[in-house]
C-alpha cells in the first residue's frame, strides 16, 4: 500500500459505520498517524462494533452544531492532532414526498448532512490556515444531486448544497493560495449507505464496497493529487448515465 | 522547469501490477507522462504514436523510472484503420487481451471562428473524434472482464473558451461518446468501464507548438486562469489515470474527471 497519507491526521465525521471503518483501515495503511470517527450518537448508528480492530479512535459529536466543531477542533489541537484531513459524510436520509415533508422533517435533512458540512468545512478551513497547514476536505455528497431521486427532496437538496458548497470553497481556497483541496465525492449505493426508496445500483450492477468509498477518499485527500482541486468525483456504478 | 515542481512525481508501486495497457500518443506530453507512471506502477505497456523520436524519448523516460518496466512501441496513426487493426493484432498475439485503453491521441489547433477552415474543422474532428471512435470500437471487444478504457477530453470538452471551436466541439464530442460506450460497455455485464479525463492547462509540447514558442512569455496569463495559479504536470495526469486503471474504481463508469487545478469549479 502506499504512503499517500504519511503521518496524517484524519476525521471522518457523519459517514456512517461502514464507510468510516473502510476510511479507517485504508488511512492506517496508507500511512495515516491517527484516524478520528467523529460521530453523533443521537442521529448516527452505533459505529463501536463496525469500527472495532480499525485503531480508529471514536468520538461523540454534534456535527451540526457550529459551537461543537469549534470545541472539537480545540480539543484535538490540544492533543496536537489538528487533521490534515476532513472527511463529512452525508448520510442521515430522509423519504417523504413533497406533500408530507414537514419544516422539521426538511430542516432535519439538511442540518444533518449540509449544515454539517458546511460547518465542519469551515471549521478545518480556518484552523489549517491558522496553523499555516495544507489539508484536504473530501465532502460526500451523492449522485442523487444530479439525479433526480423521486420523494426524497430534502436528502437530494442536501447533496446537492454539499455539491455546489464544495466548488465554492474549493475556488476560494485555490484564491487563497491556502494549499487546502476540497473535494466532492457523489456516490450511487454503497456498502452501509442508508436504504433509498429508489435508485438503486448503476448499469454495471453490484454494490459499491466501503473500501472504493475510502480508496475514492484516500485518492483525493493524499498528496500525490497535486493538481486535482475542488473535484466532483462521480462513484455510482453508472447509475447518472442510465 | 522549476514552476513544474510540487508534481505527482511517483505512481504507487504495484498499483497496477500486471495490468496490460495500451497507451496511445505516447511519443510525447501527457501521454508519455502517463505512461511514466503506470509503468512505476507496475503496468505492463504498448504505446503508439507517429514520431519515432518522440518515441525513442518516452521509452527512454519511462526506462528511467521504472528499468524493469515490459514496454513496447507500435508506430500508429490513429485517423487509419489499417493501423488500429495492427496494433490490436499485436495486443492479441501478445497478451490475449488488455486491462487499460488510455485513448489518449488527439491535436489541437486554435483561432478565432471567421478563421477556421473547413479542413481544420475536419482534421480536428479525425484525429480527436474519428481516431479515438476507431480505438474504442475495435478495442472494447479486446477488454478482459473488470477493464478500464479511459478517454482523454480536456477542460475543453465541458466548457467553452474563445478561439476553441473545433477543438473544444472534437473534445465535447469525446465527453459524450465516453457515456454512450460506458452504457454499452456495462451491459456486456464483465465490468469494463469507460471514463473521460479532463485536464486543465497542461504544460507539453503541443501547448509550446499551440503557441507558436511564446509560451513562456504567456505563462503567467496562462497561469492567472487557473484557480490554483499554476499550470499542471503530465505526471499529475499520469497519477489520475492510475487511479482510474487500478480495481480502485471498479465502479466508477460514464464520469467525468477533472485535473485542472480548480477550473471545473468555477
Amino acid at each position: 500500500m502506499s504512503e499517500r497519507l504519511a503521518s496524517k491526521v484524519v476525521l471522518v465525521s457523519g459517514a456512517g459505520p461502514v464507510v468510516s471503518a473502510a476510511v479507517a483501515r485504508r488511512g492506517f495503511d496508507c500511512g495515516a498517524e491517527a484516524v478520528l470517527i467523529a460521530h453523533d450518537p443521537g442521529s448516527e448508528a452505533t459505529a463501536e462494533s463496525a469500527l472495532t480492530g480499525t485503531g480508529a479512535r471514536l468520538i461523540a459529536h454534534n456535527r451540526a452544531d457550529p459551537a461543537a466543531w469549534r470545541e472539537l477542533y480545540d480539543r484535538l489541537e490540544s492533543e496536537s492532532l489538528l487533521p490534515d484531513v476532513l472527511v463529512n459524510g452525508c448520510y442521515a436520509h430522509h423519504a417523504g414526498t413533497l406533500a408530507e415533508t414537514s419544516l422539521e422533517q426538511f430542516s432535519q435533512a439538511l442540518q444533518s448532512n449540509l449544515t454539517a458540512a458546511f460547518f465542519g468545512t469551515q471549521t478545518a478551513v480556518v484552523r489549517l490556515r491558522a496553523a499555516g497547514r495544507r489539508g484536504a476536505v473530501i465532502n460526500m455528497s451523492s449522485v442523487f444531486a444530479d439525479r433526480a431521486l423521486p420523494g426524497s427532496a430534502a436528502y437530494a437538496a442536501s447533496a446537492g448544497g454539499i455539491r455546489s458548497l464544495t466548488k465554492s470553497v474549493a475556488l476560494a481556497c485555490a484564491e487563497a493560495g491556502d494549499g487546502i483541496h476540497v473535494h466532492a465525492i457523489l456516490t450511487g449505493h454503497y456498502e452501509g449507505a442508508p436504504a433509498l426508496p429508489k435508485g438503486g445500483n448503476g448499469l454495471l450492477g453490484g454494490r459499491i464496497s466501503a473500501g472504493e468509498v475510502a480508496a475514492a477518499v484516500v485518492q483525493l485527500a493524499g498528496d500525490a493529487a497535486t493538481y486535482t482541486h475542488g473535484s466532483i468525483v462521480t462513484l455510482d456504478g453508472g447509475l447518472w448515465i442510465s | 522547469m522549476d514552476f513544474l515542481n510540487d508534481t505527482a512525481k511517483h505512481g504507487e508501486p504495484g498499483r497496477l501490477a500486471g495490468k496490460r495497457v495500451v497507451i496511445t500518443g505516447a511519443t510525447s506530453g501527457i501521454g508519455r507522462g502517463c505512461a511514466m507512471h503506470m509503468a512505476e506502477e507496475g503496468a505492463r505497456l504498448i504505446f503508439t504514436g507517429r514520431n519515432e523520436e518522440g518515441a525513442a524519448e518516452t521509452l527512454r523516460m519511462v526506462k528511467e523510472v521504472a528499468p524493469e518496466a515490459e514496454i513496447e512501441f507500435i508506430r500508429q496513426d490513429v485517423t487509419v484503420e489499417a493501423d488500429w487493426t495492427r496494433l490490436y493484432g499485436r495486443v492479441r498475439e501478445t497478451w490475449g487481451a488488455m486491462d487499460v485503453l488510455l485513448s489518449n491521441a488527439g491535436d489541437a489547433k486554435l483561432g478565432p471562428l471567421e478563421s477556421v477552415k473547413a479542413e481544420d474543422l475536419d482534421f480536428l474532428y479525425k484525429v480527436n473524434v474519428e481516431g479515438q471512435f476507431l480505438g474504442l470500437r475495435d478495442g472494447l471487444p479486446l477488454m478482459a472482464p473488470g477493464g478500464s478504457i479511459i478517454v482523454m477530453s480536456s477542460r475543453a470538452g465541458l466548457r467553452g473558451f474563445p478561439h476553441g471551436t473545433a477543438y473544444t466541439s472534437a473534445k465535447g464530442a469525446l465527453t459524450a461518446l465516453t457515456k454512450v460506450v460506458a452504457a454499452e460497455a456495462a451491459a456486456l455485464g464483465t465490468g469494463i468501464r469507460v471514463n473521460s479525463v479532463h485536464p486543465g492547462l497542461v504544460w507539453t509540447e503541443s501547448v509550446e507548438r499551440v503557441l507558436k514558442g511564446r509560451a513562456e512569455e504567456l505563462r503567467a496569463k496562462m497561469e492567472a486562469n487557473v484557480p490554483m495559479g499554476k499550470i499542471g504536470h503530465p505526471r499529475d495526469v499520469g497519477e489520475l489515470v492510475c487511479y482510474l486503471s487500478s480495481d480502485d474504481s471498479r465502479h466508477i463508469t460514464g464520469a467525468e474527471l477533472s485535473i485542472d487545478g480548480g477550473m471545473a469549479a468555477q
